[in-house]
């Protein structure tokens, strides 16, 4: 009796024993990650990041993994498709929007229908655009245990995948071109550039209102003058919010790179730079919704730019490429 | 006994004369919250529908601004500076409260602000950059700094709708703004509303007229100009 008493209390020990190593299988030590921290010069603002998704390394490094995987889609597409690093996150065919500075964004698409952070936009894309079959990635021998790394636990959700491409998609941030090494004073811009960006930050062109410079968009919504029929897609904003003020509006798209996002506008009807700058200097068309800022008198007769200043012009516009973002080896293919 | 009397009456005296003087140097927040209408109307966006002293019929489709350079006048005739700088986006609703610390409480006679930024933090960036303001730059080429103000919407015109653009900015466009009714803040903080009347724009001390004048303000001194002088009494205090 007495040695069965002992032996229960030996076995009930041992089980009080090993409870601490079960609790330890069950639920691991949350793994160490790496803090980013974004850097951006001081004439830009703080990006637009969710405090609910701060950036690591791991996070990074798996939403970079995500950005080029066809295993996204359902039919072999990867993000980086449409946005090829080379053309500064864009293609040469559609009129995707650059990926560049999004995290600076509120407003993403071009009617801004996705209004939030990078994770809002990111929702949207794996949710609804790939329609994410998250079971392939669960069943993928590597991803499950780097999900797990970056966010303790598994399943793959798709919300996770959605943080993990938002935390990848913070870090496309250009802002070393050319001309921000002027702005930093660290070289000279040409003669041509300087004209050219006289033209684009005064009133001589007047650019500068709707392409602030720093991130070159106002991230707002406006009627540039496009159309002054409003079908389909060209209604714009108005398609999100139902306001007729709305119509023909469109987010303004930011400039950073913009020698290599063709073509240009929101349906890609402008194949050159050049297009661009001649719609603007004899192309706007009136509308009840055309910009305010595009209505002044000076714009009713076009801008009227010499050959030389759309010259100058286009000149300033390729200072915004930057080399080091579209050959940087954090953001190519892993 | 008499005399210790006389010196607790004396010491109670004095007592009493410095609490009251603490009373009159106590200090209270003032919150005024912006509002906007048209000689009564409230503002709706992109509605035309206002008209102003011209007879132009016309709707806002935004409307940002800063105010700077607030003096707090008591009815004494103190003047109280506080030199905050407030970038307002009416539309946004961005800094549409505005908080005073530490005001004396007590009785006041008006107050003063600018619409605009004081010369010497009119300078390319040198306010914090945000999100909220990140169009607000004044172009180096025009002396730099930041638009003091942009009202922007469309008006009615024989042919059409057009649009309009009444933006402020560099030095002979400061607009100061005076208030002159009596308000108090009283000790545990007071809350006002401080009401822009979008027509006061556009008259007093000229009328400015979209179609005569201009649908666009900026790089043309005198219309700015204009602009600036009649937004002298653009604000009303209101309980």
């Amino acid at each position: 009796m007495k040695t069965k008493v002992l032996l229960l209390l030996f076995s009930l020990a041992l089980l009080f024993g090993m409870m601490p190593s079960c609790k330890k299988e069950a639920d691991p030590a949350p793994a160490v990650l790496h803090p980013v921290s974004l850097s951006y010069p001081n004439y830009v603002p703080a990006p637009n990041l969710s405090p609910d998704n701060p950036l690591t390394e791991e996070g990074v490094a798996l939403g970079r993994r995500l950005y080029y995987d066809p295993m996204l889609s359902n039919d072999g597409r990867a993000c980086a498709t449409c946005h090829n690093q080379l053309r500064g996150f864009t293609d040469s065919v559609s009129n995707a929007l650059p990926h560049v500075n999004l995290a600076w964004n509120r407003f993403f698409l071009w009617n801004g229908k996705i209004s939030g952070t990078l994770e809002d936009a990111m929702d949207f894309e794996v949710g609804e655009f790939f329609q994410t079959d998250v079971s392939k990635l669960n069943a993928d021998p590597s991803y499950p245990a780097l999900f797990r790394q970056v966010f303790g636990e598994t399943p793959v959700t798709r919300r996770q995948v959605a943080l993990a491409l938002a935390q990848f998609m913070a870090t496309q941030v250009s802002m070393n071109s050319r001309f921000d090494r002027y702005l930093r004073k660290e070289l000279m811009l040409s003669d041509t550039e300087l004209r050219g960006f006289y033209i684009f930050n005064s009133e001589r062109g007047d650019c500068f209102h709707c392409h602030s410079l720093g991130l070159f968009t106002d991230g707002q919504f406006r009627n540039n003058g496009l159309d002054d029929q409003f079908v389909g897609v060209n209604q714009g904003r108005f398609l999100v919010s139902g306001n007729p003020s709305d119509m023909g509006r469109f987010k303004t798209p930011a400039l950073r790179n913009v020698a290599l996002s063709a073509p240009f506008m929101h349906d890609g009807r402008y194949k050159t730079l050049e297009d661009v700058i001649e719609f603007y200097n004899s192309g706007v068309r009136q509308s009840p919704t055309l910009d305010p800022i595009m209505t002044k008198p000076s714009f009713q007769n076009g801008l009227q730019l010499s050959a030389d200043d759309k010259a100058d012009l286009l000149a300033f516009l390729k200072s915004l490429t930057d080399e080091d973002f579209l050959s940087n080896p954090k953001l190519s293919a892993p | 006994m008499r005399t210790s009397s006389l010196i607790l009456i004396l010491l109670a005296g004095i007592l009493l004369a410095g609490c009251g003087k603490q009373q009159t140097l106590s200090f209270a927040d003032l919150t005024l919250a912006t509002a906007f209408t048209a000689d009564g109307q409230a503002l709706q966006w992109d509605t035309i529908r206002y008209q102003n002293e011209a007879g132009n019929v016309y709707s806002v489709h935004n409307l940002e601004f800063y105010l700077s350079d607030f003096v707090f006048i008591s009815a004494e005739g103190d003047r109280i500076s506080h030199p905050q700088i407030v970038y307002c986006n009416a539309r946004t609703g961005a800094g549409n409260t505005l908080s005073f610390s530490a005001l004396p409480a007590g009785n006041y006679k008006g107050l003063e602000c600018r619409v605009g930024i004081v010369p010497e933090w009119n300078i390319s960036n040198s306010l914090p950059a945000n999100l909220e303001n990140v169009n607000m730059a004044w172009p180096e080429s025009m002396g730099g700094g930041y638009h003091y103000m942009k009202l922007e919407g469309y008006t009615q015109t024989p042919g059409g709708t057009q649009g309009y653009a009444v933006h402020l900015g560099g030095p002979k466009a400061l607009v100061s703004c005076s208030v002159q009714q009596p308000f108090s803040v009283d000790t545990k903080g007071s809350r006002y509303t401080l009401q822009m009347n979008l027509n006061e724009w556009y008259r007093n001390p000229q009328v400015y007229n979209f179609q005569t004048d201009g649908n666009y303000t900026m790089n043309d001194t005198s219309l700015m100009k204009k602009i600036a002088a009649n937004g002298r009494d653009v604000f009303f205090l209101l309980p």
